[in-house]
């Protein structure tokens, strides 16, 4: 009996001690945040007033991008980095060949293509018809071996205004599901978001203007790498540049990162920082769940009420609050490239000349044309995706998570009431104990006994209820896994598919369009060439795109240069004699930081009332002589910009 | 005048135009009058969104009419006289446009209607053009025309013979002269009659909207004619006078505007076609794309593993309860 005692008092002690755990991190139910903070955020309902602004001719207002599935190659790695790098707190248990691992990572790509179509969706019935585009990525092994992503369409190859990218994330371990890790699984969605806009239209964060939160600095990366290609191709006398990877795969890799200031989703005043979305599980629209499987399933859409219809009104917001013609200049110049080198360069600042506005009109039209083509293609990958048999059986599988993810929560919920009976049991045997005085009755021992037993019976029962609820979902994704690679190779043919047919007929009516294009023109007054351009302290002579005189800048363009310490230089406006002079937007690019100076410029130097812009503050106005600021600017002054001519010949859409 | 000097359209236009009975072509005042909404019940909702009146078609109320509607070419749609009973005192309402009388001569040259389609096109198409011919013909730049031009051409020369001396290039180079006298006039019947021509147009429009189908063309055919005005002003030494340089070389310019958005809009025509053809090509290819992929999808893949999933959970379930028992039965019996 003795020993008996003992045994159960170290069984009574283990058991308050793992009760005490158990009670301080209570089993949870997988909770997640009906009111997602993008729904609540101030400018979700200031951008309720709708669009205020609108695009020039042949520009896209919203690309949204996702990974739409990976390649056979990259597949180990994107585990490999998935269980590495990951979104949450502490580390995962398991490791990334355990095929729960792998669902998940799976299911990641899957969820992604699914609920970025609501964010589509949304943003397509805010803007104007033809303005918003998909781009599904493939993520690929890179030459590296570290993960990289492109494009299957070419609606990144046009203007847009802002680009969103969208993954639904899960914390890579399965054992977590019921706990604070981001999941995204039934009910429960996590959106790891980033909205950015050409790194021209906000200097200072590389284009990033709203992030989630683990991803700003990866955002800023991808903004800079742009930045930094279009630099070096601009130095090599070309326009283009190449998208960049998805936000998340850079995260993935862990290996670009550049700081960035920051600021509260729901600060949107003029300071320049990224606004940074917090991490958070939002449950979906329980009515909308429900709904899943019956006839209208392929009309409702769970992350609307929680999440997408608010998002696209920040992004909403967003576009209203974009320079659209710093936003657009660089993707629009690289655009009329294509087909028209000579007037490329000098869209980035504009012209009044009659021969430029009558082609540019005709390059706006082209470019309209293939805008259209690019958001049929869009139209119907949605319909193809969401309205088709993948669509139906996603959304088969989310209700089936739902199902599941609601055996756990209430085997969760049963497991909490057992251990409250365990901790209830141990105290009072633990009571009865500890007032024992070596004399206790016959009795008193059997009611003592009676009292361990309880308690040693709801302390096994609750953890009987836990091993019981893990596996349920750890089943689930077990037994997921083939259904989750045939939902995989679907995917590939039907984007595969399309993607093969449209790229042909896109590449066909591209070119037939050049050739119309080439047919009606006209000879331009002024043609845009290369030529030298250059900045006082510049080590070697930079390159000018635009008019030139003599070999030198001369007239309206972009230069680019590299100054003695390092700090890299692109002006956009008037040059004269090779050098900046008129109105002018420098952008500076130094080690720590970009900065931005908008006025007028003589014999390359800023001189007089400045726009400076630069990283956590609000735009300021300031006074420049020969280069040097000066101070603030008397009030009431205004800067000079090369941006006051018409933004396009063909008016805007 | 041979066709050969004309751009095709403007010599179709000219045979359609001759094409016309003789008898439409008489001088009769009545125009756009004889119409009549009560013999041309086409006048329906369906080409017009405005109810044309509906009125007896006494002699009396069709000079009404025609009065009213070349006067104010809106209000042939905007009053429905039929509302005012009889009409007898519709006359009251009449008001007389400027120069009526010279419009109305000038107008009575051009093609006349049958009544039927057929005849609706040629004069459609002369209204038009002389529209289009007076576009860019500033005051300052109509007197330059007075200046360079030497003759008046009468009210009731037939339009035609205006346009096919024009065209003449015979006549234009021997005496350009007579090529400005002969655009001033039709640029001063436009610019004078402006509400009457508008009118005509608007009114066969609405009776048959596809009228404007070829309405490119004829903006092509303006511009040619209008260009030869311009080469015969030069040809007068007109951008070289210092007193009609500045009106002359605006109407030069506006000839570059009007061609380029005549280029600019037979541009967007073919484009349109290339756009609609490869948008509906993509839309119908990816619809079958999507429809064969749909079908090859093994639906029961899914449904199988959810059942698994729901057999393995089932499984866990039970294995624990049996667990749980053996755990209880031992303590229950001391271990």
């Amino acid at each position: 009996m003795t020993r008996h005692y003992k045994i159960s008092r170290s069984l009574i002690g283990s058991l308050l001690l793992g009760s005490a755990i158990v009670a301080t991190g209570c089993a949870t139910t997988a909770t997640g945040v009906s009111n997602s903070a993008i729904m609540s955020s101030a400018a979700s309902s200031a951008a309720a007033k709708g669009l205020v602004v609108k695009a020039p001719a042949g520009t896209a207002l919203a690309v949204v991008r996702y990974p739409a599935f990976i390649e056979e190659a990259a597949e180990q790695q994107y585990y490999e980095s998935f269980s590495k790098n990951i979104i949450g707190k502490g580390r995962p248990e398991q490791d990334f060949n355990s095929p729960d691992v792998q669902a998940l990572a799976d299911s990641i790509i899957l969820k992604s293509n699914y609920f970025a179509l609501s964010l589509y969706k949304e943003l397509a019935e805010r803007l104007p018809e033809h303005s918003v585009l998909l781009s599904p990525h493939t993520i690929k092994l890179g030459p590296d071996g570290k993960l990289m992503s492109e494009p299957m369409t070419q609606a990144e190859s046009l203007a847009n205004v802002v680009t969103v990218d969208f993954v639904s994330y899960t914390y890579p371990d399965a054992s977590k599901m019921m706990g604070g890790e981001p999941l995204t699984f039934g009910d429960l969605v996590t959106p790891i978001v980033s909205v950015k806009s050409d790194y021209r239209a906000s200097v200072p964060t590389q284009g990033v203007l709203l992030a989630s939160r683990p991803i700003v600095s990866r955002a800023a990366a991808n903004g800079k790498a742009r930045a930094d290609a279009t630099r070096k191709a601009l130095q090599s006398g070309r326009l283009d540049t190449t998208p960049t990877d998805l936000d998340f795969v850079t995260f993935l890799n862990g290996t670009r990162s550049t700081q960035v200031a920051r600021k509260g989703l729901n600060r949107t005043g003029n300071i320049s920082a990224v606004r940074a979305y917090d991490v958070e599980k939002v449950k979906l629209d329980k009515t909308a769940m429900k709904s899943l499987k019956s006839v209208e399933g392929k009309s409702v859409d769970p992350l609307e009420k929680s999440f997408s219809s608010g998002f696209a009104n920040q992004v909403v917001g967003i576009l209203n609050s974009t320079d659209i013609e710093k936003a657009t200049m660089g993707g629009r110049a690289a655009a009329i490239a294509q087909f028209d080198e000579s007037l490329a360069a000098l869209t980035l600042v504009g012209s009044t000349d009659p021969s430029y506005l009558a082609r540019l009109r005709y390059a706006e039209r082209l470019m309209d044309a293939e805008k259209n083509y690019l958001s049929v293609q869009s139209l119907r990958l949605f319909d193809g995706v969401h309205n088709g048999e993948m669509g139906a059986q996603i959304r088969d599988m989310l209700a089936a998570e739902y199902a599941t993810l609601e055996k756990r929560r209430k085997l969760a919920r049963q497991q909490n009431a057992a251990t409250a009976l365990a901790i209830l049991g141990a105290v009072a045997a633990g009571g009865a104990i500890s007032s024992q005085d070596g004399n206790q009755s016959l009795g008193q021992r059997l009611a003592l006994e009676a009292l361990i037993q309880g308690a040693i019976f709801a302390g096994t029962q609750a953890y009987t209820m836990n091993r019981r609820s893990r596996a349920i979902g750890d089943n689930y994704l077990a037994s997921i896994v083939p259904a989750l690679e045939e939902q995989t190779s679907v995917q590939v043919s039907l984007i595969d598919s399309n993607e093969t047919i449209t790229a042909i007929r896109y590449e066909d009516l591209q070119a037939k369009l050049q050739t119309l294009y080439s047919q009606n023109q006209r000879a331009l007054s002024t043609v845009a060439t290369s030529c030298a351009y250059t900045h006082s302290g510049v080590e070697k002579t930079g390159r000018w795109l635009g008019e030139c005189q003599g070999g030198l800048a001369s007239g309206s363009g972009v230069g680019t240069s590299q100054l003695a310490d390092g700090t890299n230089i692109e002006y956009y406006g008037y040059a004269q004699n090779g050098q900046a002079y008129g109105p002018g937007f420098m952008i500076y690019h130094n080690l720590t930081q970009s900065y931005a100076v908008e006025g007028n410029f003589t014999a390359g130097q800023a001189d007089g009332v400045m726009k400076v812009t630069q990283s956590g503050k609000e735009d300021a106005l300031r006074t420049y002589v020969a280069g040097v600021n000066t101070g603030k600017a008397p009030s009431g002054s205004m800067h000079a910009s090369p941006f006051n001519g018409p933004l396009s010949a063909l008016g805007i859409n | 005048m041979s066709a050969r000097f004309m751009t095709p359209a403007l010599a179709g236009i000219i045979f359609a135009a001759l094409s016309v009975p003789v008898w439409a072509q008489s001088n009769a005042p009545i125009i756009y009058g004889d119409l009549g909404t009560a013999t041309t019940p086409s006048m329906s909702p369906k080409t017009s969104s405005k109810p044309a009146p509906r009125v007896e078609m006494t002699p009396e109320n069709v000079q009404n009419i025609v009065t009213q509607e070349q006067a104010f070419p809106a209000n042939a749609y905007s009053t429905d006289i039929s509302e005012t009973g009889t009409h007898s005192n519709a006359r009251a309402n009449i008001i007389a446009a400027p120069s009526q009388d010279f419009c109305i001569t000038v107008m009575s040259e051009f093609p006349q209607d049958d009544g039927t389609q057929e005849s609706l096109t040629p004069r459609y198409q002369f209204y038009k053009l002389v529209q289009h011919m007076a576009v860019g013909a500033t005051p300052e730049f109509n007197t330059s025309l007075a200046h360079y031009g030497d003759i008046d051409v009468e009210a009731d020369t037939p339009v035609m013979d205006v346009i096919e001396d024009i065209a003449n290039p015979v006549i234009r180079q021997a005496a350009p002269e007579l090529t400005v006298s002969h655009m001033a006039h039709l640029i001063n019947f436009a610019q004078t009659c402006e509400t009457f021509v508008d009118g005509q147009i608007s009114s066969l429009t609405a009776f048959n909207p596809s009228l404007e189908d070829d309405d490119l063309i004829i903006q092509e055919d303006a511009l040619y004619l209008r260009q030869i005005l311009s080469d015969s002003l030069s040809r007068l030494g007109a951008d070289t006078d210092s007193r009609h340089s500045f009106a002359t070389q605006s109407y030069a310019n506006s000839l570059i505007t009007a061609r380029d958005n005549i280029e600019f809009a037979s541009f967007e025509t073919e484009l349109e076609e290339l756009e609609a053809l490869y948008m509906t090509d993509l839309d119908g290819r990816l619809a079958r794309s999507n429809d064969m992929i749909n079908s090859e999808i093994n639906r029961e893949t899914l449904g199988d593993a959810i059942t698994l999933a729901d057999d393995m959970n089932e499984q866990a379930k039970r294995r624990q309860k049996e667990d749980q028992i053996r755990t209880l039965f031992r303590i229950l019996n001391g271990y």
